[in-house]
């Protein structure tokens, strides 16, 4: 780890300043990249941004603090039905709050199964959203990678067990949140405000950064731009909800696969609209559009659940070491959806 | 220092920086688990002496997690082929093994003489080979040789019973000549509700359970150089001290309860003084040798100690020494016991402020089965049979471990507690051996890419099974407490137990470590070819 300056902001826009770059610009070595001695980064509950420092992947010049700021860390049940959530707010506040798991079981389910206790209650919900991937040659410092402006991906040829099965033909990375799986089902949005107060809000589906549009970050944040809050729109009438996550292990485990399940069913107990989500399939978040359209207009039963569940995995072009999410994907789209239509 | 062994750096740094043994003092004060890699000095022991000498101040060696991983030492990979030769009735003809195993740029990737010791067996063939590889070395590891030597040995007897149609027990009964395993597979039987065992893969629905055994076998080890000495001070303190260290596992506990026993005391009248080579060279914590070295020097210095003390008391209460016994905190005569002194009144009576005694370990009662240098092994061996229960998801791969029931045998069990603690922790590892623990290597480069506690993979509290133990006391009269270890044995059935439980579920046989997921679906035949789906 490097030696760097601590600031602590207090106000939003003081933070938003003194944010000289993303982290993920701050990771980027090329030529044309700016000079990583000169950056300054904001830290939310640091989990992420510690490992990243103690790696050496990333050295700023002076970390800022969001911890003193007011107001960012308080979850707003708003009248019409939606939750606004302030992004210091942490995992394990978030997992347990009365509201959110009333009215979002599959969120609260979703945070309260990820990473440790210990880690839950210090991460936040930004930092879960802003986190960089886990894929292990871009967090180990001797791979320099597409992703850290590098010319290779070691992944594709190399060790990709824990990898992309959607959208890998560059950069094989899986997006590291879980919490992004089911906010994309519920169709959240992000706040984002700059230096200069300017507030712009954008889809959490939008907010994220495929590949193929930029290789280097995985989402649209901008430089001088701070998360400062995160929208989740009320649960439409008639929605059933469920989230489910298969690692490894059943502590302390990244996903190996994990869905996110959002329908609306008519009082008939059909489905009139269905948001399915694969996390760890793809770099970001991954609608799988076939699956929700097989739903749509149907009653949800055993049958419907396991042809949307097979119609999630088209086009799926899994690597040398990964084809087994394929039958693993195909079992948790089921089951994920049968327990959404299955929860009052 | 952190190290399993003090007295053994102490030997190798005196040699290393040609100093006399008395010039050369280790100490170790609390060890965050050993497991064999901390058996020796190694390059970190010798770069950091070396570095404070020149520098002429202390230094400080800490490696980080990706260091540790890398260059300290990891269990050595090993492939195996097993063939086995039987009649009809389950009695062995024949076993060939043969082993490819690789430590890295290290030596010592054998298998050990599981295949070869375990059951009666005519005719045996083995070839073991080393190979070099471009990775980091290898070290030993809780069992080294016989858990990875069982998971291959002990799949091929449950194979091999369901290919004669005979019950893996009733197999073992057969070919097993150890009568104290046969009894620990009774109880384990028992306990596990072996009876419940269906033919493999028959439970309806995609999650299915399965039941397994598998046994263990580890040497009786004990280091002849190992030594106690016991001080009994005029105001009643009392002190055991040996260089032994405590690798986690409670042998400073232990040395009370025994010394308290000779002495007719409290364990926590006692003060355990252990970890550093100024005290009487204790033997390693290695090889589950620890308690059987040291614990029988302990008990015959204090007996010594005691008879010193004896003839003080004998002097005032007018009765010939032998005539007293030690008991409740009180030296008593025999045969009336209303006669006696408070222990601590004894002790006034000492004419020098301090006794003590040493002692070292004395030969097994019946002798050794083989000695080399300071070590020896016991004549009789140490064991243990495990049963597990798995549920198997046949659609996700994952293997889950309901239960676990350990029957083990050591000798004389000094602290029950300690002893099933210590077991718990051979199951899980032998768990996380099974399921979890892999170094991914990259492919193009030798460097592991998981070298960090997010990706290598750890058994954790959601993970952890039922563990039910149960301790087989078996009595020997082989040494003054009969104890020997149990670290080693209770590591070396699990993760082949767990196997056998996994092919019991599912039909189908899996011969690599770890059990991922991805292998379970492969094994079923339910990973698609790689050009994936449109």
């Amino acid at each position: 780890m490097n030696r760097f300056a601590w600031a602590s902001a207090r106000t939003v826009s003081e933070a938003a300043a003194a944010a000289s770059t993303t982290v993920a610009s701050a990771m980027t070595v090329s030529p044309d990249a700016i000079d990583r001695r000169e950056t300054s980064v904001v830290k939310a509950g640091g989990i992420d941004l510690l490992d990243l420092l103690k790696e050496n992947l990333l050295s700023p010049k002076k970390v800022v603090s969001l911890n003193e700021i007011p107001g960012l860390d308080s979850i707003v049940a708003e009248p019409a039905g939606g939750l606004r959530i302030g992004p210091m707010v942490t995992l394990a506040s978030l997992g347990d709050h009365p509201v959110a798991r009333q009215r979002y079981p599959a969120l609260t389910d979703a945070v309260r199964g990820s990473a440790s206790p210990q880690i839950r209650n210090v991460a936040t919900l930004g930092g879960n959203l802003l986190q960089r991937p886990r894929c292990w040659y871009f967090r180990a410092q001797e791979y320099h990678c597409l992703r850290k402006g590098g010319r290779h991906c070691f992944a594709i040829p190399g060790e990709n067990q824990y990898h992309a099965i959607f959208d890998n033909q560059v950069c094989a990375i899986v997006h590291p949140s879980t919490a992004a799986t089911v906010l994309v089902a519920l169709g959240a949005s992000v706040e984002l405000t700059s230096a200069q107060g300017a507030v712009r809000r954008v889809l959490l589906e939008d907010f994220f950064v495929s590949p193929d549009r930029d290789i280097q970050r995985e989402n649209d944040l901008r430089s001088q731009e701070i998360l400062t809050a995160i929208h989740v729109p009320p649960p439409p009438v008639g929605a059933r909800m469920a989230h489910r996550k298969q690692g490894q292990k059943d502590s302390f485990d990244w996903p190996l696969a994990d869905v996110a399940v959002l329908l609306e069913l008519s009082s008939g107990g059909n489905c009139q609209r269905a948001a399915i989500i694969l996390g760890a399939a793809a770099p970001v978040p991954r609608r799988a559009k076939a699956a929700e359209d097989v739903l749509t207009g149907r009653h949800v039963d055993d049958i419907a659940a396991r042809e949307a569940a097979h119609a999630a995995l088209d086009g799926a072009t899994p690597l040398s070491n990964n084809a087994y999410k394929l039958p693993m994907f195909e079992a948790l789209v089921r089951r994920t959806i049968l327990q959404a239509a299955a929860r009052q | 220092m952190s190290t399993q062994f003090t007295a053994g750096v102490r030997h190798e740094l005196a040699e290393a920086f040609d100093l006399p043994l008395s010039r050369v003092r280790v100490v170790v004060d609390g060890m965050g688990g050993g497991f064999g890699s901390k058996s020796s000095l190694g390059n970190h022991g010798r770069a950091a002496v070396a570095l404070s000498r020149q520098a002429q101040a202390p230094v400080r060696l800490i490696l980080d997690r990706q260091e540790e991983q890398m260059d300290s030492g990891n269990r050595p990979g090993t492939w195996q082929r097993l063939r086995i030769g039987a009649r009809h009735d389950g009695s062995l003809t024949a076993i060939s093994l043969l082993s490819y195993g690789t430590a890295g740029i290290a030596l010592g990737a054998g298998i050990g003489n599981f295949a070869q010791a375990l059951y009666t067996c005519p005719n045996f063939e083995a070839s073991q080979y080393d190979v070099f590889i471009n990775a980091g070395p290898g070290c030993a590891m809780r069992a080294p040789g016989n858990t990875p030597g069982a998971w291959g040995m002990e799949q091929a007897i449950d194979e091999l019973a369901e290919r004669l149609s005979i019950d893996p027990l009733a197999l073992r009964d057969r070919i097993d000549p150890s009568a104290v395993r046969r009894e620990e597979r009774r109880i384990g039987a028992e306990r596990i509700g072996w009876q419940r065992r269906h033919a493999p893969g028959t439970d309806p629905g995609p999650v299915k359970r399965g039941l397994g055994v598998a046994q263990s076998l580890w040497g009786a080890n004990v280091q002849i150089n190992s030594a106690c000495e016991v001080r009994v001070m005029r105001d009643a303190s009392v002190e055991v001290l040996s260089s032994v260290q405590d690798i986690g596992t409670g042998i400073g506990t232990v040395l009370a309860q025994v010394v308290a026993e000779v002495f007719g005391l409290r364990p926590e009248d006692i003060t355990v003084r252990i970890g550093d080579t100024e005290f009487p060279a204790g033997g390693p914590s290695y090889g589950s040798r620890t308690t059987a070295s040291v614990t029988p020097p302990a008990r015959t210095a204090a007996w010594r100690v005691l008879q010193s003390l004896f003839r003080e008391a004998a002097v005032a209460l007018n009765v010939p020494a032998t005539d007293l016994i030690a008991r409740d905190g009180r030296i008593l005569v025999r045969d009336d016991p209303r006669r006696g002194l408070r222990f601590g009144e004894g002790c006034a009576l000492l004419r020098t402020d301090r006794i003590s005694a040493v002692a070292a370990r004395s030969d097994d009662y019946g002798g050794f089965r083989r000695r080399m240098g300071d070590a020896a092994v016991a004549q009789q061996d140490l064991g243990g049979v495990q049963f597990a229960e798995v549920a198997v998801d046949t659609e996700t791969g994952v293997v889950r471990v309901e239960r676990v029931v350990a029957v083990q045998d050591c000798g004389r069990p000094i602290n029950p507690l300690q002893l099933e603690s210590q077991v718990q922790g051979g199951v899980l590892m032998g768990l996380s051996f099974a399921l979890f623990e892999e170094r991914v290597l990259d492919q193009a480069t030798g460097r592991m890419v998981n070298p960090n506690l997010e990706q290598y993979k750890l058994a954790g509290p959601g993970d952890t099974p039922a563990i039910e133990v149960v301790l087989l006391e078996n009595y020997l009269g082989n040494s003054a407490t009969d104890a020997y270890g149990i670290a080693e044995p209770s590591n070396i059935a699990t993760a082949p137990a767990i196997a056998n439980a996994v092919y019991n579920a599912i039909g189908v046989r899996l011969r690599s470590t770890p059990m991922t997921p991805a292998a379970v679906l492969a094994a079923l035949g339910k990973i698609p070819s790689r050009s994936g789906r449109t």
